[in-house]
């Protein structure tokens, strides 16, 4: 990647680093060298040619015991790093199956679109290029009807995506019966992608797929494979319900790769103010694009993604040398697949030579030959961080990873605890497949697929279990229950209702209409729009700008012309909260003295965006008003409240303040949790919503809500609420140790300017929350 | 964790489900009550499934026809995988007796296909002695399917050619997918599907091509007291849903009725339809002045029958009424088979009002006049045309055709401008002159 050596390169750009910023810390990951074996004996001549005409003449030691478990047909989960050739763990043994027998099927599943097709071009080359009579078809949104029907009858291996499988394949199976009565193999990739809801919902869709390939005669073995995770045989077993080996000794060689945790300098000492982390990490990554450094910038949103690709490539604009022929392109969610399919062969090909990207990106699509990850911000796991990390060096050589940290709490908190960040490992991922609203939904799709006998359980759980869910959707309406058997009884689809993850199935297409035109360049769910794309809000769409025309909801369509505004909006939305069950109410505190009370049970959350800024590009300046006028989203889910009332010990510290400061307070705890949550639970902090309020007209007390974003809620309440002790104390440590003098965006936020005291107050909160003052160390 | 039961229990008192009240109401019987709810005529086959068989209104005259030439029906291009093995073996039999016709109609729970769907009511209809038949066989609850399929695949073995609306894309898979959910075999079908013939005949001249738009327009037709085909799944589920013997049973029974009624409709219509086609192709210069059958689509059909010499003289008296599209398609036929004087001719009777005849006319001066002005001309008169189109129905469906139209013409014009650039420079070409 460079003519000095690798050694005086990764100097100089450390010093660069630290003329910029503070870096925290680094950390080099030593090399290791690949262990091999021999290819299996059993394998096809023609399967070995092709391989070889890959340049595969050994397997690595992982590649060869999955080889072996899939061959005995045993279920089994391989966990590998990216560049460690994954693929091959399970086309090789299934590859060899299908060309022993010729009418034996396999069904690959991946998280997103672009994956499978990345996926059919790797199997294409292995299949085609020695001239292996597998047919491989894709099966998804974007496949032809043609092709269809070529999927159900004549292809060897279908590869589709959950969502395809859940709404169009399995209540369509008696159309697939050649595939289903062969399928041997299902393969699922990126196993980790199925965790909390998506997962929950991933896991009840394998039962229906089991159950069907079972009406059919078959039992098809499971191969999956993960990122690193804690639990990855867990995962595993919870998602198809019964026992799987584990592979998960990595004999791919592997390139040293330096991480620097970069930690944006200091603008503002008084208010703690740092630099922008992804204006910070768009000038690193311009630096080392022009150091002649692949790179791929990690930004958290859609809108973070365009605002950078496009002020890096305003940056890198030179007429007389094409930009030093350095091309920087977005790549997100939202895109057509056409435009994503031409970004992905870009970099392939060597034409684009950096990629802003969401975590459309984070999960294994093969883009090859990229030297170095730029991370702005914690993107919420450590799993998902290890993932954008191992981006770069693919192919075993050296490579770089800076983690350019945001002023979030817990950014702040790891830069200040590297033993923590390095050694906390992976999180555990947990699936729910009894999740009550998941399996009702799915046992509603699965009686629509076939009937449920009598004493039928669904999937593991038992037969009385699942006929009491049946019973329930019997009162419903939607089954009948008679000559021993549960019936679908209604005119509906159920799949076309029930989305796999939130609100996906209900999106807004975004048409062009500049100068009568009239082409779709993308779509948006539904909920986003409405924060996104109100009347005049200002679009980005691969760097091209566009100004909304108008919004038209219940149509689901955007109007949109492009405009060159000097400014990019940013609307404010506005939450309320109404409660409608309180469940499990209890009082929190040891000793005589409660400190506080919580409560767990549903609410109604209306989201309403009223308003928007503008904001000017590159300086982020304010430059205006405006209205927006949409109906609100409405939103039934679980939610802890914490209670503050008089007659408890933080109640009566809240008591004594005016209510100014009270609901001061309330926002900064509020803050603290949101931020930190994540180190306990695996969720993303924007997972949980909160509504702090002075006065609350429910419990007639100051209150503080928690509430999960996805409808109905997915346990995160609860979970919450078994860990207040650890986030209390973890807030009160992040408070204590910021440098800041009156709050700042690392603890507990920038709204109390003027007010120096309120770090110390609620630091105070805090410890009357936990325990009687004094009484702690 | 909670236990999933205790969970529900949770669901259920949070109120995502109204308890069932009328769980006390539920008897657990299947006992035949359904007999007393049917129509007299009705017999009870097994304990879900009943029978009618009736004689209908609808008779053929002495003089009709005892056949038909299945040639005027053409290879229809279909999509569905099924249809494909079940049809197209049509072969070169043309002749084929209305006599071993099934004509076939399915009322199902929904209408958006899956496998959760179900066919309840499977009407089939057939002449005997020049007096249309209709068979049906109903289910009055679930258990009652696998007899259904039975009874109806042998009612249909007995004339294996299908006549139906629209059964290659819904009822001939629905009843596939029934028949494998509940392991029986379904033989291959030949296969008329009039919804196919009836828009190469109507589909210009008529807003819709449904069968109930066809009755009204075509067949005159009225139907009284019918049942929207909508509704159709929403009335079985609720019947089968309530308890028999109750109030809501009782309210349903009505409405069951209208199912049968409609079922039975459709298939005389259908049968209508069926003849009503016989008879344009029998006689196509005499179709009556009344009817909307589009020259091109009937020329089409004729074509199809190898009635090449017909099918001309359709498209040569409706350009002569000053048809537009007919003589599109006549300028095509003649340029396709090198008819030049014919040709021309029917490019002289074209006006310039539509797309199409602007198009027909700059290919004429392009290729065979090598007249690049004339033609660019005319391009850009399309251009014109399209565009206004567009402009007007911005936001519409088929705007993605119109825009692909667009391109091709852009396309033209483009080419021709490039030949009048290189024409213009070299010498004065005798068309522009």
């Amino acid at each position: 990647m460079m003519q000095e050596t690798a050694t005086d390169f990764l100097a100089r750009f450390e010093s660069w680093l630290r003329q910029r910023g503070e870096v925290a810390w680094t950390h080099r990951f030593p090399a290791r060298a690949p262990e091999l074996v021999d290819l299996p004996a059993d394998l096809d001549p023609a399967l070995r040619t092709a391989l070889e005409g890959r340049g595969i003449t050994r397997l690595y030691t992982h590649q060869a015991d999955s080889y072996q478990f899939a061959r005995q047909g045993r279920d089994f989960v391989v966990v590998t790093p990216t560049a460690s050739g994954k693929t091959l763990c399970y086309n090789l043994p299934v590859v060899q199956t299908l060309l022993e027998n010729p009418v034996a099927r396999a069904l690959y599943l991946f998280p997103t679109k672009a994956l499978s097709q990345d996926q059919q071009a790797e199997l294409n080359e292995i299949a085609l290029g020695g001239s292996l009579p597998v047919k491989i078809q894709t099966y998804d949104g974007d496949t032809p009807a043609s092709l269809r029907t070529v999927a159900k009858s004549s292809a060897r291996i279908v590869i589709t995506n959950p969502d395809m499988l859940h709404s169009g394949i399995l209540p369509n199976h008696a159309k697939w019966v050649t595939f289903f009565s062969n399928l041997r193999y299902v393969v699922v990739d990126e196993m980790h992608a199925y965790r909390g809801v998506f997962g929950s919902h991933v896991g009840n869709v394998l039962r229906r797929l089991q159950r069907i390939a079972a009406f059919y005669g078959a039992r098809p073995t499971f191969i999956f494979c993960s990122a690193t995770i804690a639990n990855p045989r867990e995962l595993a077993e919870s998602l198809i319900e019964r026992p799987v080996n584990l592979v998960d000794h990595n004999g791919a060689s592997l390139g040293e790769k330096t991480m620097f945790f970069f930690n944006p300098a200091i603008i503002d000492p008084v208010q703690g103010m740092r630099r922008s982390s992804s204006l910070e990490s768009e000038q690193i990554a311009l630096h080392l694009l022009q150091e002649g450094v692949k790179t791929i910038l990690f930004a958290r949103s859609r809108l973070q993604v365009e605002l950078i690709a496009s002020y890096m490539n305003q940056s890198l604009e030179n007429p007389y040398n094409e930009n030093n022929r350095i091309r920087v392109s977005p790549y997100r969610s939202g895109l057509l697949p056409s435009e994503r399919r031409a970004i992905e062969k870009g970099l392939r090909e060597g034409s684009i030579q950096g990629v802003v990207s969401t975590n459309a990106l984070e999960l294994g699509i093969d883009i090859g030959g990229l030297d170095a990850a730029v991370i702005s911000g914690y993107p919420g796991s450590s799993a998902s961080f290890w993932q954008q990390a191992g981006r770069a060096g693919r192919r075993g050589a050296s490579s770089i990873a800076v983690f350019v940290a945001s002023s979030s709490p817990l950014d702040q908190y790891f830069a200040s605890h590297p033993e923590y960040f390095l050694s906390q490992g992976a999180e555990a991922a947990h699936v729910d497949l009894d999740n009550p609203y998941i399996f009702i939904d799915h046992a509603k799709c699965a009686a629509f697929e076939l009937p449920f006998a009598e004493d039928e359980g669904f999937g593991a759980s038992s037969g009385e279990d699942t006929g009491e869910a049946l019973a329930l959707l019997e009162s419903e309406g939607v089954l009948r229950h008679t000559g021993r058997r549960w019936y679908w009884s209604n005119e509906g689809y159920p799949s076309e209702t029930i989305s796999l993850r939130s609100a996906t199935s209900d999106n807004v297409v975004i048409v062009d209409v500049t100068r009568g035109a009239y082409s779709v360049i993308g779509e948006m769910d539904r909920a986003s729009a409405k924060e996104l794309l109100f009347d005049n809000a200002i679009y980005i769409h691969l760097g091209r700008q566009f100004m909304v025309q108008k919004l038209d909801v219940e149509k689901r369509l955007c109007r949109v012309e492009r405009s060159d505004a000097e400014y990019w909006t940013d609307s404010i939305t506005k939450t309320d909260l109404h409660v409608l069950t309180e469940d499990e109410s209890r009082d929190f505190g040891r000793g005589e003295v409660v400190a506080f009370r919580y409560s767990i049970g549903d609410v109604l959350v209306r989201t309403q965006a009223e308003k928007y800024k503008k904001l000017r590009f590159h300086t982020h300046e304010n430059v205006g008003y405006g209205e927006i006028s949409l109906p609100p989203e409405e939103m039934q889910t679980r939610a802890l409240a914490l209670v503050f009332p008089k007659e408890t010990r933080a109640g009566t510290f809240l008591a004594a303040k005016d209510p100014a400061a009270c609901a001061g307070i309330l926002v900064g705890v509020g803050r603290l949790f949101k931020y930190l949550a994540p180190l306990f639970l695996l969720c993303d902090s924007s997972d949980l919503g909160i509504s702090e309020r002075a006065r609350d007209p429910h419990f007639e007390a100051p209150a503080l809500y928690f509430y999960d974003k996805y409808p109905g809620g997915t346990g995160l309440a609860e979970a919450l609420s078994g860990k207040l002790e650890q986030l209390l104390a973890a807030s009160l440590e992040r408070i204590k140790a910021c440098p800041c003098k009156g709050g700042c965006p690392s603890c507990i936020g920038v709204d109390f300017i003027g007010r120096v005291d309120f770090k110390t107050e609620i630091a105070e909160f805090l410890q009357d929350c936990m325990e009687p003052r004094g009484a702690g160390a | 964790m909670a236990s999933l039961k205790g969970r529900l229990n949770l669901l259920r008192s949070m109120g995502l489900a109204k308890a069932s009240e009328m769980a006390a109401d539920q008897v657990q019987s299947p006992l035949p009550q359904a007999q007393q709810d049917l129509p007299s005529g009705w017999e009870q086959f097994a304990p879900h499934c009943h029978v009618s068989t009736i004689c209908s209104s609808f008779a053929l005259g002495s003089d009709f026809p005892p056949s038909f030439d299945a040639r005027l029906f053409g290879r229809i291009a279909n999509r569905d995988s099924y249809s494909a093995t079940i049809l197209d073996d049509m072969a070169l039999e043309a002749m084929i007796p209305l006599e071993s016709l099934s004509f076939f109609d399915l009322e199902t729970t929904g209408l958006s296909g899956g496998t959760g769907t179900i066919a309840f009511l499977a009407g089939i209809g057939y002449f005997e002695s020049g007096t249309f038949m209709v068979s049906q066989v109903f289910m009055d609850d679930f258990p009652g399917e696998t007899d259904l399929l039975g009874l109806t695949l042998e009612s249909l073995a007995k004339r294996p050619i299908l006549v139906t609306y629209n059964g290659k894309a819904f009822d001939i898979p629905l009843m596939r997918t029934r028949c494998i959910l509940n392991g029986m075999a379904i033989p291959p079908f030949r296969h008329f599907d009039l919804l196919h013939t009836s828009r190469r005949l109507w589909k210009a001249t008529m807003d819709s091509c449904s069968l109930s738009a066809l009755e009204a327009a075509v067949l005159d037709i009225e139907r009284s007291d019918d049942v929207p085909g909508a509704l159709i799944p929403g009335i079985w589920l609720e019947y089968v849903n309530s308890p028999p013997a109750s109030v809501r049973r009782r309210q349903s029974l009505p409405k069951i009725r209208s199912v049968l009624a409609h079922n039975v409709q459709d298939l005389v219509s259908l049968a209508r339809l069926m003849c009503r086609i016989m008879a344009i192709g029998e006689d196509p210069l005499h179709r009556g002045p009344d009817n909307r059958v589009d020259p091109r689509g009937l020329a089409r059909m004729l074509l199809a029958g190898g009635r090449e010499e017909e099918a001309l003289s359709i498209l040569e008296q409706a350009g002569g009424d000053g048809n537009q599209p007919a003589l599109v398609m006549l300028a095509r036929f003649y340029r396709r088979h090198g008819l030049a004087s014919k040709y021309c001719e029917s490019i002289g009777l074209m006006d310039d009002t539509t797309v199409e005849s602007c198009v027909e006319k700059a290919k004429y001066f392009e290729h065979s006049e090598k007249d690049f002005a004339g033609a660019l001309r005319y391009a850009e008169k399309a251009l014109q045309i399209i565009d206004s189109q567009i402009a007007r129905n911005c936001g519409q469906t088929n705007i993605t055709t119109a825009q692909r139209k667009r391109d091709l013409i852009l396309k033209r014009k483009a080419r021709l401008e490039r030949k009048t650039a290189v024409n213009g420079s070299a010498d004065h070409s005798p068309g522009s002159a």
